[in-house]
């Protein structure tokens, strides 16, 4: 599913964000990514979506090299990935439904289907009450759902999460972690960025640590190291 | 790509209401640039009104000699019209000019026509031009043709007008490039305010355009509804030009008209905005819509990286 090889990520004028990083995640994995700030736990997202390019190495998802890929198959690439953040990125001036269904309308999906699609995920995520609810009537833990629903419209293969707990108190945050762990046992591949210990060794998936740009540890079943 | 179309219009609309104090500051700025923009074509207006006004109370007035038969001046009026920038013509009887002379002069109408056996006035031309700038050139040739100037009573007025009539000339001109300088700087003026303005709004809503990117919005899903909601902001802003110009505009026409024109010319805004409503507001609109649009295209190069 992922493919990096020998990635490097530099930041002018020597500041390796990563270096030489490789490792490949197979399809259907739950694999967490710890390490703490400034360890490239972000960069490597960035570049997993092609928001920043690779200095050096080799980037493939699902078999396409996205090393260099053109700007105008960026969007391309972000409707065959589902990617959530901390801080939620919901578009503060549309409704619960509308954020869902955004990702759709802008890929020319019918709206009969949109709201077929939308319904059935608000209703994973257990916000079908809330769907004409605006951003900031919802809690925290409500907004990282619409997130998660959002990012799985286009039924991706990838499922990215960049710290989806970290403005979360520990119940909404296991609510979460519940969720990605449903996505992943339909098949979605599930990458966690997190520094949340408790979450890590509760879920005793595959944990890729990294330290100041470096991959200092690969464990199948493992725990949080550092 | 109509679906596309009616999304984007959809997302346009949903911005323009749902950001409401956004869009309440971006059509204050805009409403008061076209306030300034509708003052200046008004000032303009009652500039050229003023000035046909005044044109119309400037002539020149040619007096006969009393021996000039009517004869002679009927000849000399024709000969007169030949000249383009004659306008008209108006011949003064001697009795005309008697009875105009006895209205403007009661008391010294009385102790000197008693005296006088016979009506000492002649005849008179009152010449029009169609412009104020062409009485130089008229005067000029009635100067330069002795055939006309034997035939004057008094000579000398006409330098006195030619004089006046110049340096009226300049006045005009000089208020007519002023006037224009104003207009340029304010254009310039208010490109900024709407550019900023549209930069502002923009601006504030960079994290949004940044999220739907990251969700795969194409450059266009993102610009169009900016460009639509631009659009908006200019239909509605002159749409509420028009209300204030309708509520605004018979005021102006009273206060103008009682406290500056009362006497010499009555000011009509209301119905030259009225008869030229196409003119004015469809110019407004065009340059309004280019502006925000691309003030919108520009601003928005920043966030999309194009």
């Amino acid at each position: 599913m992922i493919e990096l090889r020998e990635v490097t990520k530099r930041y002018p004028p020597k500041t390796f964000a990563l270096n030489a990083i490789s490792l490949s995640v197979a399809p259907g994995e739950f694999v967490s990514v710890v390490g703490q700030s400034g360890s490239g736990k972000s960069t490597l997202i960035k570049l997993l979506m092609a928001d920043e390019r690779p200095s050096e190495g080799h980037i493939i998802l699902g078999g396409w090299d996205i090393t260099r890929i053109k700007k105008r198959e960026i969007p391309v690439l972000r409707k065959q990935i589902g990617v959530i953040f901390q801080d939620f990125k919901l578009l503060q001036s549309k409704t619960v439904f509308e954020n869902v269904s955004f990702p759709l309308e802008v890929s020319g999906h019918r709206t009969a289907e949109i709201r077929k699609v939308v319904t059935q995920l608000l209703a994973l995520v257990n916000l079908s009450k809330k769907k004409t609810s605006f951003p900031h009537q919802l809690s925290g833990g409500e907004k990282q759902r619409v997130a998660i629903a959002r990012s799985m419209v286009h039924r991706p293969k990838l499922l990215m999460a960049d710290e989806p707990t970290g403005n979360l108190d520990a119940i909404h945050s296991r609510e979460i972690i519940d969720l990605l762990q449903k996505i992943n046992s339909f098949g979605t591949t599930v990458l966690l960025v997190t520094h949340d210990r408790e979450i890590v060794n509760m879920l005793n998936k595959r944990v890729l640590t990294l330290d100041s740009g470096h991959l200092i540890s690969d464990q199948r079943r493992g725990k949080y190291l550092l | 790509m109509i679906r596309t179309i009616v999304r984007v219009t959809k997302y346009a609309f949903q911005n323009f209401f749902r950001n409401f104090w956004l869009t309440v500051a971006t059509l204050i700025v805009i409403l008061i640039f076209l306030t300034l923009v509708n003052v200046v074509i008004s000032i303009n207006y009652m500039k050229s009104v003023a000035l046909e006004a005044f044109s119309e109370r400037i002539d020149i007035s040619l007096d006969f000699k009393q021996t000039i038969t009517e004869y002679e001046i009927l000849a000399l009026q024709d000969a007169l019209k030949k000249n383009e920038a004659v306008k008209s013509i108006e011949m003064i009887t001697p009795d005309e000019n008697l009875f105009s002379f006895q209205s403007r002069y009661p008391e010294l109408s009385e102790k000197i026509l008693p005296v006088l056996d016979t009506n000492p006035l002649g005849y008179s031309l009152i010449i029009r031009a169609r412009e104020i700038e062409d009485y130089a050139g008229i005067l000029d040739s009635i100067e330069s043709d002795s055939s006309i100037t034997d035939l004057l009573y008094a000579a000398p007025q006409l330098l006195d007008t030619r004089a006046i009539t110049v340096t009226l000339a300049a006045v005009i001109e000089k208020i007519n490039q002023v006037a224009s300088g104003f207009a340029v700087i304010f254009f310039f003026i208010a490109i900024v305010i709407i550019f900023n303005s549209i930069r502002v709004s923009i601006y504030t809503q960079r994290e949004e355009i940044n999220i739907m990117r990251l969700v795969g919005a194409t450059n266009t899903f993102v610009r169009l509804p900016f460009m639509i909601e631009a659009a908006l902001y200019s239909i509605v802003a002159l749409a509420l030009m028009t209300i204030l110009a309708v509520i605004a505009l018979p005021l102006v026409d009273a206060f103008m008209n009682e406290k500056i024109f009362a006497g010499f010319t009555t000011l009509d805004v209301s119905n030259f905005y009225s008869t030229h409503y196409i003119e004015i507001f469809g110019t407004q609109f065009l340059g309004l819509i280019f502006l925000t649009a691309a003030s919108t295209i520009y601003a928005l190069r920043r966030y999309l990286r194009v």
